[in-house]
C-alpha cells in the first residue's frame, strides 16, 4: 500500500509549484491509474514517492513504512519504472539485471527464475548478451519492466510504462499488472492515454497544474461530468477547466 | 525562409563545437538553450564569463605554442635558405605542410564527426538536397582546419614579409591561397571516407568510428611531435636544410611538382599582381574539388549515413543456459563498482580522455625521448646523477601522481550518471555505498597510475626497490587526494544537463579545475622540495604521508556529504 498525504514540491530553478499539497492512498489489489497532462505533476510526484526527488513537504509511507525515515527499507517494497530507459546503454542487457538483483539482494535461484520468466514473456530472453545501446526504445521499456519485477516486489510503481511497447508486449504488460493486482499487490502507473487507464484501472486519480482534481472510480467520473462522452472528453474537460481557473 | 545550406551549415558548426545558438534566432536547435542563457541569472552569468576566459586562455597557449613551434621551424629555414637565393621555398614548404597537416587532421575529424547524432538522422527525413547535407558538413570540417592552415602559413608569410619586404600582392594573394589551401585536402578526406563508409559495414559502428579516429588522432599527434622534435635538432644544421629542402630530389622539390594547389600557392604568393590568377586557379580547384565531391557523393554520403549505428543485436541459442551461467549474485559493493568500471572504459569518449591516458602519456614522453636521438645519453646521465638523493624519487613520484589523477574519472562521475540519478537513487542503496565506488573506481586507476608511472619509471630509470615503492607510496596518496578531492567537486557542482556524454566530460569545467589543481599541486610540491631538503624517507613521510592523512579525513566527511547533496539534487 502506498500513502502520500500533504505532498508538495517546488523547483529551486524554475521556481515553479510541480505539485501542490497531494494526498493520495493506493490500496493493495488494486491498479490505480495516475492521469494527467504534459506537465501536471505526475513524473514529479512518481519521484518524490520512489525517493528520487526530495519533497518540500508532506509523507510517504510505502506498505506502513516512512520513506523519509526508513529509506532502504520502503525502496526495497517497491519496483520501480521511470520514464527514462536511456539509463546504462553501455551494460548490457544481463549485466543490468544483474546489477538490479544485486541492490535488492535478491538470491540466484529467484532471481533466475523472474529473469526466465518475464524475458521470455517480454521477448528479449535471446538478446539478454546484447548491449542495452542496440536496443530499440520499446526493448529497453521492456528490459526495466523486468528489472523493476526482479525482487518480486509488493508496490509497483510504473511512469508512462506503455511508451515505446508493441501491442503484444503493452497487452502483456497489462496481463502482469492485473496479475499483480490479483495477487494482492498494489499497481501505480502514469499515463496520459485515458484509453490505457479506462480498460485496466480499478480507480483513478487525475492531476493538473499539480494539484489533484479527481479520485474514484471510472463510472464515478463519469457520474460526476455533466456531459456523457467518452472518457477522453471527461478528462479534457475536467483539465480544461482547471487551466481556465488557473488563467 | 532561409536557404538550407547556410542554416545546415549553422547547425553543424553549432552541433559540432557545443555552441548556442542567437537567443533571437528563428531557427537551429540550441536556440531554447539560448533564451534560458539569456535569462538575468547572475551565477549563469558568471560562469559563462569564467568559461569564456578560461577557453580563452586556453587557446592562447594552444596558439601560442603551435605558433612557436612553426616559427622556429620557418625561420631556421629561411635562414638556411636565404644565402642561396631560394627562400621563396619557405611559401612552398608552408603550403605543403599545411595541406598535409589538414589533410591527417582533416580525416580524423572528418571520420569522427561522419554521424554527429541522433538529430543528424532527423535531417536525413527533411527534404534537403544530399549534396547539401554533405557539403554542409565538409564545410564544417574545413572552417575547424583552415584555423590551423592558418597558423602554419602565416609564420612563413611573416617571416618571409619581413625577410623580404615584399609588395601588396604577397598579403592579398597569401589571404586568398590560406583560404584555398585546405579546401582540396578536406575533400579529399570525404573523397576516401565516404566510399569506405559505404562499403565497410564494420566501421558504421559509431564506438569503432570513435576509437579509430582518436587513434588516428593519436598516431597524428605522436608523428607530428616526432617531426617537430627531429626537425628541432636539424635546424641547426643549414647544408641538411639546403639538401633536403632545396635539392631537386628533395621531398619538397618532388611534391611541388606534383601537388598542385601548393604549387598555386607558391606561385600565387611570389609572383606579383598574375599571382592573381594563380590564386584564382587555386580557389577555383579548391572549390570545384568541394563542390564535385559533394554532388558525386552526396547521395551516398546520405544513405551511409541512415545505415550508420545500425543495430547489432547477438541472438542467444539458449537462453535458458546462458541465464544459468550468468545470472548470478554479486556484493551490492561491487556490484556499483563494477558499474562505474564498465560504464566508463566501454563509452570510447570517456575512456580515450580518462584510463587511456596512463597508457598514452609514457608513450609520448617515449617518442619525446627516442625524437631527440643521441640527447637520450645526456639525459640518462643527468638522471642517473640524481639517483643517489630523494630527486629520481620525487621525479618517479611526481609522473605517478600526475597519470593517476589525470583520467578525470571522479571529477565527473556524478555528472556522467546525470541521467541515471533518479533510478538511482529509487534503488535501495545507501548512497554512501554509491559515492565510494566511485572513488574507488576512481582509485583503481590512480593506483595503476602509480605502478606505470612511479615503480615502472623509477624502476626503469634505477631506483632501487625501495626507493620505487617509497615514489608509488607518494604518487599514489597524491592521486587518492585528488580522487577525493575532484569526486567532492563534482558532487558540489555536477554538470547535470547534457544532450551527450561526451558533455558530461569534456564540457565539465570540473575536470578543468582539477586537473590545473593538480599540476599547481605538484609544482608547488616540487618548488617546495629544496627548501625542504629532507631524504627520501623524509618526503615519502611528508608528500605521501599528508595527502594520504587528507584522504584518509575526506572519506570520513564526504560521503555524508554526498549523500545529502546528491538526495537534494533535482535532476
Amino acid at each position: 500500500m502506498i500513502r502520500l498525504e500533504g505532498l508538495s514540491k517546488t523547483y529551486a530553478k524554475s521556481g515553479g509549484k510541480a505539485v501542490d499539497n497531494l494526498s493520495l492512498e493506493i490500496r493493495n489489489g488494486e491498479i490505480f491509474g495516475f492521469l494527467g497532462p504534459n506537465g501536471a505533476g505526475k513524473t514529479t510526484t512518481l519521484r518524490m514517492l520512489t525517493g528520487a526527488l526530495k519533497s518540500d513537504s508532506g509523507s510517504i509511507a510505502i506498505d506502513g513504512i516512512d520513506l523519509l525515515a526508513k529509506p532502504l527499507e520502503a525502496k526495497a517494497r517497491f519496483g520501480y519504472v521511470g520514464d527514462n530507459p536511456e539509463l546504462f546503454n553501455r551494460l548490457r542487457a544481463w549485466e543490468y539485471l544483474n546489477f538490479v538483483a544485486d541492490m535488492y539482494r535478491v538470491d540466484n535461484a529467484a532471481r533466475r527464475e523472474k529473469v526466465e520468466s518475464l524475458a521470455k514473456r517480454f521477448d528479449i530472453a535471446s538478446v539478454l548478451n546484447s548491449s542495452i545501446g542496440s536496443f530499440s526504445r520499446g526493448m529497453k521499456q521492456k528490459l526495466c519492466v523486468v528489472a523493476s519485477l526482479i525482487h518480486d516486489p509488493a508496490n509497483w510503481v510504473l511512469d508512462e510504462p506503455m511508451v515505446g511497447l508493441d501491442p503484444q508486449a503493452a497487452f502483456d504488460l497489462k496481463e502482469i499488472m492485473r496479475e499483480s493486482a490479483g495477487a494482492g499487490k498494489c499497481v501505480l502507473f502514469s499515463t496520459h492515454v485515458m484509453e490505457v487507464a479506462e480498460r485496466i484501472c480499478d480507480r483513478v486519480a487525475i492531476i493538473a497544474r499539480g494539484k489533484i482534481l479527481f479520485v474514484g472510480r471510472i463510472d464515478e467520473l463519469r457520474e460526476r461530468s455533466e456531459s456523457k462522452g467518452s472518457l477522453e472528453r471527461l478528462f479534457l474537460e475536467m483539465v480544461g477547466e482547471s487551466e481556465e481557473g488557473r488563467a | 525562409m532561409k536557404a538550407p545550406f547556410p542554416s545546415l551549415l549553422r547547425f553543424y558548426i553549432l552541433s559540432l563545437y557545443g555552441l548556442r545558438g542567437r537567443a533571437s534566432g528563428s531557427a537551429g536547435w540550441q536556440d531554447t538553450a539560448a533564451v534560458d542563457a539569456a535569462r538575468p541569472d547572475p551565477k549563469a552569468r558568471a560562469k559563462a564569463i569564467a568559461k569564456t576566459i578560461g577557453i580563452a586562455v586556453l587557446a592562447v597557449m594552444v596558439i601560442g605554442e603551435l605558433s612557436g613551434m612553426f616559427f622556429a621551424t620557418n625561420y631556421a629555414m629561411y635562414k638556411a635558405l636565404k644565402p642561396v637565393g631560394l627562400q621563396g621555398l619557405l611559401i612552398l614548404n608552408a603550403a605543403m605542410s599545411a595541406s598535409l597537416l589538414v589533410f591527417l587532421l582533416g580525416f580524423a575529424t572528418a571520420l569522427s564527426t561522419y554521424s554527429l547524432s541522433t538529430a543528424e538522422n532527423v535531417l536525413l527525413s527533411l527534404p534537403i538536397r544530399p549534396r547539401n547535407l554533405l557539403g554542409a558538413k565538409l564545410m564544417t570540417v574545413y572552417l575547424s582546419d583552415t584555423a590551423l592552415a592558418f597558423l602554419l602559413m602565416i609564420t612563413a608569410f611573416g617571416i618571409y614579409a619581413w625577410g623580404e619586404r615584399p609588395g601588396a600582392p604577397f598579403y592579398l594573394f597569401g589571404v586568398l591561397t590560406i583560404i584555398a589551401l585546405p579546401l582540396a585536402p578536406v575533400a579529399l578526406s570525404y573523397l576516401i571516407l565516404v566510399p569506405l563508409m559505404s562499403t565497410a559495414r564494420f566501421l558504421r559502428n559509431k564506438n569503432l568510428v570513435t576509437m579509430i579516429g582518436a587513434l588516428v588522432g593519436l598516431a597524428f599527434a605522436l608523428a607530428f611531435n616526432l617531426f617537430i622534435q627531429s626537425a628541432a635538432m636539424r635546424m641547426t644544421d643549414l647544408d641538411w636544410i639546403r639538401t633536403n629542402y632545396a635539392g631537386p630530389d628533395a621531398f619538397l622539390s618532388q611534391a611541388g611538382r606534383i601537388y598542385l594547389p601548393a604549387l598555386l600557392a607558391w606561385m600565387a604568393s611570389l609572383s606579383g599582381w598574375t599571382g592573381f590568377l594563380y590564386a584564382l586557379a587555386n580557389l577555383a580547384l579548391g572549390l570545384g574539388a568541394v563542390a564535385a565531391v559533394a554532388v558525386l557523393l552526396g547521395p551516398a554520403y546520405a544513405a551511409s549515413l541512415s545505415r550508420f549505428g545500425e543495430g547489432n543485436l547477438r541472438k542467444l541459442k539458449s537462453a535458458r543456459g546462458f541465464i544459468a551461467r550468468r545470472i548470478k549474485r554479486s556484493s551490492p559493493t561491487w556490484s556499483l563498482f563494477l558499474r562505474e568500471f564498465n560504464l566508463m572504459n566501454r563509452e570510447p569518449v570517456y575512456f580515450l580522455n580518462g584510463p587511456f591516458i596512463i597508457l598514452m602519456m609514457p608513450v609520448i614522453l617515449a617518442v619525446g625521448i627516442a625524437a631527440q636521438g643521441n640527447r637520450l645519453s645526456d639525459l640518462l646521465l643527468v638522471v642517473g646523477g640524481l639517483k643517489d638523493g630523494p630527486w629520481l624519487m620525487l621525479m618517479a613520484a611526481g609522473f605517478g601522481a600526475f597519470l593517476g589523477s589525470a583520467t578525470s574519472i571522479t571529477c565527473t562521475s556524478v555528472s556522467r550518471d546525470a541521467k541515471a540519478l533518479p533510478y538511482l537513487k529509487a534503488l535501495p542503496i545507501p548512497l554512501e555505498n554509491y559515492v565510494m565506488a566511485k572513488f574507488l573506481h576512481g582509485f583503481a586507476f590512480s593506483l595503476f597510475g602509480g605502478i606505470v608511472g612511479s615503480l615502472g619509471l623509477g624502476l626503469f630509470a634505477g631506483l632501487s626497490p625501495l626507493a620505487a615503492l617509497g615514489a608509488f607510496f607518494i604518487g599514489i596518496s597524491v592521486s587518492a587526494f585528488v580522487d577525493i578531492a575532484g569526486l567532492w567537486i563534482d558532487t558540489a557542482n555536477p554538470r547535470l544537463s547534457w544532450d551527450s556524454p561526451t558533455a558530461a566530460l569534456k564540457q565539465n569545467p570540473n575536470s578543468v579545475i582539477v586537473i590545473l589543481g593538480m599540476m599547481g599541486l605538484l609544482g608547488i610540491m616540487g618548488a617546495l622540495s629544496p627548501v625542504l631538503g629532507f631524504g627520501s624517507p623524509g618526503f615519502v613521510a611528508a608528500y605521501g604521508g599528508l595527502p594520504a592523512t587528507l584522504t584518509v579525513i575526506g572519506l570520513r566527511i564526504y560521503p555524508r556529504f554526498a549523500s545529502k547533496r546528491i538526495a537534494a539534487l533535482e535532476a
